[in-house]
């Protein structure tokens, strides 16, 4: 059985090389790393890898979404975050651990290209921009984190869902209109997650969030309505 | 799918080159229709192989899958799935490549058996 796909199969044709850590690498460099990779396409529900298990290279996101998740000491999954288009995952795993710190699961039907941890070392050596891109998303990475432990430690349930809110907008928002569109198919039980709230929780206040007009729902889709008051709501200034 | 079995030497020629890694967590080494990422060889444990999510077979330790199916960029036509505790040798591209160049005839006669001449 093999899966068709409309996915270009050159790194530099990929819609998502200027997002990556790969974008400052020579067209013969791009297109050596093009014959070493494997690509794949991943359903939804399927896994890159699991915590706990070896590493053996990292995960570039050519086109969809996966869902990086941990499990807490109560059994419960907590969803770290969600990657998509250019994003490169396991990639902390390879030079930090022996084994992957967290699970990666497709959200919907994704394009995933996997690089062996050997080929990567070797390029961070020789590749000083990579090795920059890589060390720049690292730090991303990591301010991401702490902003995200700070949010966690001084927000309040509803502070915390208008941030999140607004970072899906800005990172999976589509505009219709006068509204975004979240081009996110996230359940009710992920977004509970992603921001460490119980489920009934989550959805009382986007019933009051849609009730004060500043989101709207048609289906399953959520769309932004207030950006100005969701950003009060989550205390953020421009 | 193919499989390849080694003998205790070819594992131990293996395991000069390869580091032994635990799965702490069973999981699909590779689902129906894709590329493995890497080759594996089963040194201990359980590795399940199936179709359409039944298991038709179970792999023995000493056994090779996924290198072929690598080195040829050619999907699998079954899912493999490991249980937890189980040890592999994990064969990746890079290493492949690096060890093609193997004079060493011991060590030349185990590759040529997993990756082909």
């Amino acid at each position: 059985m093999v899966i068709q796909t409309q996915v270009p199969k050159q790194c530099e044709d990929c819609g998502s090389i200027s997002k990556g850590i790969f974008c400052n690498l020579s067209s013969p460099e791009l297109s050596e790393l093009s014959e070493h990779k494997v690509e794949n396409t991943y359903k939804k529900g399927q896994n890159l890898f699991i915590e706990g298990n070896p590493t053996y290279g990292l995960y570039c996101i050519s086109k969809g979404n996966i869902k990086i998740s941990r499990m807490g000491e109560n059994g419960k999954e907590s969803i770290v975050r969600i990657a998509s288009d250019g994003d490169v995952i396991g990639h902390r795993s390879i030079f930090s651990e022996s084994n992957f710190s967290a699970t990666a699961t497709a959200m919907e039907d994704t394009h995933v290209c996997f690089i062996d941890k050997k080929y990567i070392v070797d390029l961070v050596k020789e590749k000083p921009n990579v090795a920059s891109r890589l060390i720049e998303k690292l730090s991303r990475d990591l301010g991401a984190s702490e902003k995200k432990v700070a949010s966690f430690s001084s927000k309040n349930v509803r502070e915390k869902l208008a941030e999140l809110l607004l970072l899906l907008k800005e990172s999976h928002g589509v505009k219709e209109g006068e509204l975004t569109k979240i081009n996110l198919k996230l359940t009710r039980e992920e977004m509970a997650s992603l921001i460490g709230t119980a489920t009934e929780t989550l959805i009382r206040i986007l019933s009051e969030f849609k009730e004060d007009e500043l989101i709207e729902q048609s289906g399953k889709s959520l769309f932004i309505r207030n950006n100005d008051e969701l950003m009060r709501i989550a205390n953020i200034t421009m | 799918m193919n499989t390849i079995k080694l003998d205790q030497h070819e594992i131990h020629t293996l395991g000069n080159l390869f580091e032994e890694r635990v799965f702490n967590n069973s999981t699909e080494l590779f689902y129906e229709g894709h590329i493995p990422h890497v080759g594996y060889v089963l040194t201990q444990g359980n590795v399940v192989l199936g179709k359409k999510r039944k298991v038709k077979s179970e792999i023995m330790p000493g056994t090779v899958i996924g290198v072929k199916e690598l080195v040829t960029n050619t999907p699998v036509s079954y899912y493999a799935r490991i249980y937890s505790g189980s040890k592999v040798f994990i064969i990746d591209r890079s290493s492949i490549k690096s060890l093609n160049i193997e004079k060493d005839p011991v060590i030349r006669q185990v590759l040529d058996k997993i990756i082909g001449p």
